[in-house]
């Protein structure tokens, strides 16, 4: 008897999904069989398409209709919120004096809530007409608002107003996210966040149950494994708590990972605050640690004229230059002849074996060496290459005092060497996943 | 040795330290960082002359100091020195907020082993000892990082290298010398007090084939009751002039020889206060006159009226035991994490806490039964301003001032 499943990698710019046969006995397995596997890059194929191609291998894989397929997802995708502002459809009530209370920093910074968007309650009052009033007030302003965050002390407002706004709320339409404790500037943060990231959950949700049916279970890893009921504000860190636990199941203390949008040393330190963008979140997660070198940095002459890479990444799209779209070279691009070998790269970036990509990159990268105007300050390309990853490999050591750290990932063997072979391994998201899920359902 | 592989060394070398820099056995400046609020590049390298002078320095030994009237910044900023070769230092501050005592430089491992009578006298005797011991081993535990690159260390210890590096770094300072405004200009700021004034002369001028920044104070007044040591004032204006002209990475010795500061002795900026209490406040002077100067120099439009004007900031510290919390609030940063701790451990109660676009507002007040310690460290001066601090409706400014229980506490300030 065929079980299906599906593994999903959901990065911020690509996703790799395996379907998995889960109780395929012919060859007397004691691992989820892989019966189709696909990356995707997000801007260019989007995650509906890769979910439909899915579906069909599905049919012809498994030759029956199944009524639920579980899908089992480790996300970084939510890292994309991390640059906007967000709570542009979420109403805040909250008491008077205390307006925009979750974050005392300069109001230009990242926002989690809007402030025209605030209902501010005065002299302890739940009164129906003023709260109908505000509501049409906010609505006015967003007619798309659907989320409320409550976030009132019980000191001021006794269990039976606060039930009583839930209840108004509720049945004007709007999703209510309560905050417990309203004082406290990091529980509120976490609550607004659980608010304003809702939509982009609710978003993904669809997309599978679109696809495989209303019924589909979706388990997403959070810090315990995978689960169906979490906080959202947990989506941030489901990739870096996956790595926690890989590392954990390969015995590792430490080790690299490297993908087309992560450069990380991966230590698994266990924390009970999340910094994030917005400020400090109450929140048990396990960090890692990003590289100094971004794969998305832009590779451009610096304001002396040298050939350098920005310290930050502006944006993910459209992407590397070797994805096909792109003429602002990034630091993948650099690496481009040692990426069309891989096969991850191959099926990621299909034009990157046509001649005239590979010609449009060769000439972005000797346009820039010929840029530098300095000749004693010159550096070329292969130079800089060899810099960026004699770096990454000196950072690890600081990191590390073990000399053997691991190099894991797809792009890992751009180290190939620079550090013997044995140090250089694989990693498969769609099979790790798969094997995580099927290890222990949470 | 290219110049970018050289850079990124340094910078991974440093990766750990948000102030440091690195000097060779001459005390030559080969790297230097200072992303702190407070700035230390010259009193670094002060500190390290005088730590070569006197201690001589062998690899692997480890210095600490605080001293403000002898290369240090103030009490509570620990300045450490460690040589990782026979001709590589690096000199680095942190802050711990519960030293209030003076620290000459002081050996507190020789050679990689630990100074036992040292650490018994100046860690052990300490009422927070456990925390000032577990303080120091973290600074060492960066160093024990930093040797793991075996392979950077020897190469930037290698005087090939450096002298690649001091002459990629002069050439990189040519460039941008050229690229800006060459003249002189001067502007003053009145300190408030009667005859306290700060003039400045800046000039950036080529002349012989030499590319020379002159800083000249000369005509500042004495000090009277503000002041600070030259290298403190020295350190926010050498870190206005690599800021303007883009030489972050690469400022060395060959940059740093190249602008020539005048101060005239025992005045308002080159008389060292015992506590260094002052320095924050005439840093921002200092470095706020220099910015001036060197827009308008820059500026198309330079006019001779546009007279210098001082942002205002608001600098402050809560203590409890040993627990600091340290703010800071200029136009354009809001630092005051510190605040959210209080309220989160309930030792404060907020009872007003507003934020718009234009200002903010928060109330609370003491609940806990331990008096906390409310430091202001710059003056804000007036009733006009756009910070305030009261407490019980009473106005506070520079200094210190208890909180007990139930008191309330009002902060302001606007955004714009």
């Amino acid at each position: 008897m065929s079980t299906p499943a599906i593994a999903l990698y959901l990065g911020e710019t690509y996703a790799t999904l395996g379907l998995f046969d889960m109780a395929d006995t012919s060859a007397q397995r004691s691992k989820p069989t892989l019966k189709f596997e696909k990356s995707v890059f997000l801007p260019q194929t989007g995650l509906k398409n890769l979910l439909n191609q899915t579906k069909i291998k599905l049919e012809e894989e498994f030759k029956t209709a199944f009524e639920t397929v579980p899908v089992y997802v480790v996300t970084k995708y939510f890292d994309r919120l991390k640059q906007f502002r967000l709570g542009g459809s979420i109403s805040q009530v909250i008491s008077k004096g205390f307006e925009n209370s979750y974050s005392l920093k300069d109001s230009k910074s990242l926002s989690l809530a809007a402030s025209q968007l605030i209902i501010t309650l005065d002299k302890k009052s739940t009164d129906t007409t003023f709260l109908t009033q505000e509501l049409e007030r906010v609505k006015k302003i967003n007619p798309d608002l659907n989320k409320v965050v409550i976030s009132l002390t019980e000191d001021e407002y006794s269990a039976t107003q606060i039930e009583e706004l839930v209840q108004f709320f509720t049945k004007a339409g709007l999703k209510i996210f309560l905050c417990r404790q309203a004082h406290n500037q990091n529980e509120l943060r976490k609550t607004l966040l659980n608010a304003g990231s809702e939509g982009t959950k609710e978003e993904l949700i669809k997309d599978f149950t679109d696809v495989f049916g209303e019924n589909t279970p979706v388990y997403f890893f959070c810090q315990n494994g995978f689960q169906r009921e979490f906080e959202n504000a947990e989506l941030f860190n489901s990739a870096n708590n996956f790595f926690a636990h890989y590392l954990k199941k390969q015995k590792m203390q430490s080790c690299a990972y490297f993908d087309i949008e992560n450069f990380k040393f991966l230590r698994s330190s266990l924390s009970d605050s999340w910094q994030s963008p917005w400020g400090p979140v109450p929140l048990n997660h396990y960090s890692q640690t990003d590289l100094s070198v971004h794969p998305f940095a832009e590779l451009k002459l610096n304001h002396l004229s040298m050939l350098g890479f920005d310290s930050s990444v502006n944006q993910l799209e459209p992407g590397p230059v070797i994805a096909g779209r792109a003429i602002k070279p990034l630091v993948l691009d650099l690496f481009w002849e040692e990426l069309q070998k891989t096969e991850f790269c191959q099926t990621l970036f299909s034009s990157l074996q046509q001649d005239t990509l590979k010609s449009k990159i060769t000439n972005i990268l000797s346009v820039l060496e010929k840029g530098q105007k300095n000749i004693e300050l010159f550096t070329s390309a292969d130079e800089l290459k060899k810099i960026i990853l004699v770096s990454l490999l000196n950072e690890i050591k600081l990191f590390s005092s073990d000399e053997s750290v691991r190099m894991i990932g797809p792009l890992a063997p751009l180290f190939k060497g620079l550090i013997p072979d044995k140090y250089i391994s694989g990693f498969s998201w769609s099979q790790e996943i798969m094997a995580s899920a099927a290890g222990g359902k949470a | 040795m290219n110049c970018l592989s050289l850079k990124y060394q340094f910078k991974v070398l440093t990766q750990n330290f948000k102030s440091c820099s690195i000097v060779n056995a001459d005390g030559a400046l080969l790297y230097s960082k200072d992303l702190n609020h407070s700035l230390l590049t010259t009193t670094r390298l002060v500190a390290f002359q005088i730590v070569k002078k006197y201690l001589r320095p062998q690899p692997h030994d480890f210095f600490i100091l605080n001293d403000p009237e002898n290369g240090g910044f103030q009490y509570s900023k620990l300045i450490f020195i460690t040589s990782l070769t026979a001709n590589l230092f690096i000199v680095w501050d942190e802050d711990f907020n519960n030293i209030n005592f003076k620290i000459p430089p002081t050996p507190l491992y020789d050679k990689g082993v630990k100074n036992e009578f040292v650490w018994k006298a100046l860690i052990g005797a300490c009422p927070f000892a456990d925390d000032l011991e577990t303080f120091i081993l973290f600074q060492k535990n960066k160093i024990e990082q930093m040797l793991h690159l075996k392979d950077v260390v020897e190469n930037l210890s290698s005087v090939k290298s450096q002298q690649a590096w001091l002459k990629a770094t002069q050439q990189i300072f040519d460039i941008q010398f050229n690229n800006k405004a060459q003249g002189g200009i001067e502007a003053h700021y009145k300190l408030n007090a009667p005859n306290q004034t700060i003039k400045l002369k800046f000039s950036a001028e080529e002349k012989q084939n030499l590319k020379l920044f002159t800083l000249d104070l000369t005509n500042t007044n004495l000090a009277t009751d503000v002041y600070a040591a030259s290298h403190i004032v020295e350190s926010a204006m050498v870190k206005k002039i690599i800021d303007f002209y883009e030489i972050n990475d690469y400022f060395t010795q060959s940059i740093l020889d190249k602008i020539k500061i005048i101060l005239p002795p025992r005045s308002i900026v080159s008389k060292a206060h015992p506590t260094g209490l002052f320095n924050l406040n005439l840093q921002a002077v200092c470095s706020q006159l220099c910015d001036h100067l060197l827009t308008l120099l820059n500026s198309p439009t330079r006019k001779a009226h546009n007279a210098f004007s001082f942002n205002n900031f608001l600098t402050f510290n809560i203590k409890q035991g040993a627990q600091s919390y340290n703010s800071h609030i200029n136009k354009s940063q809001f630092l005051i994490d510190g605040i959210e701790q209080l309220s989160n451990t309930q030792k404060i109660s907020v009872k007003t806490l507003k934020k718009s676009d234009d200002e903010s507002h928060i109330v609370f007040q003491i609940t806990c039964e331990e008096p906390l310690e409310l430091s202001i460290l710059n003056s804000y001066e007036t009733d006009d301003s756009s910070y305030k601090i009261k407490i019980n409706s009473s106005l506070k400014l520079f200094g210190t001032h208890t909180l007990n229980k139930n008191d309330l506490v009002e902060f302001f300030w606007s955004h714009t």
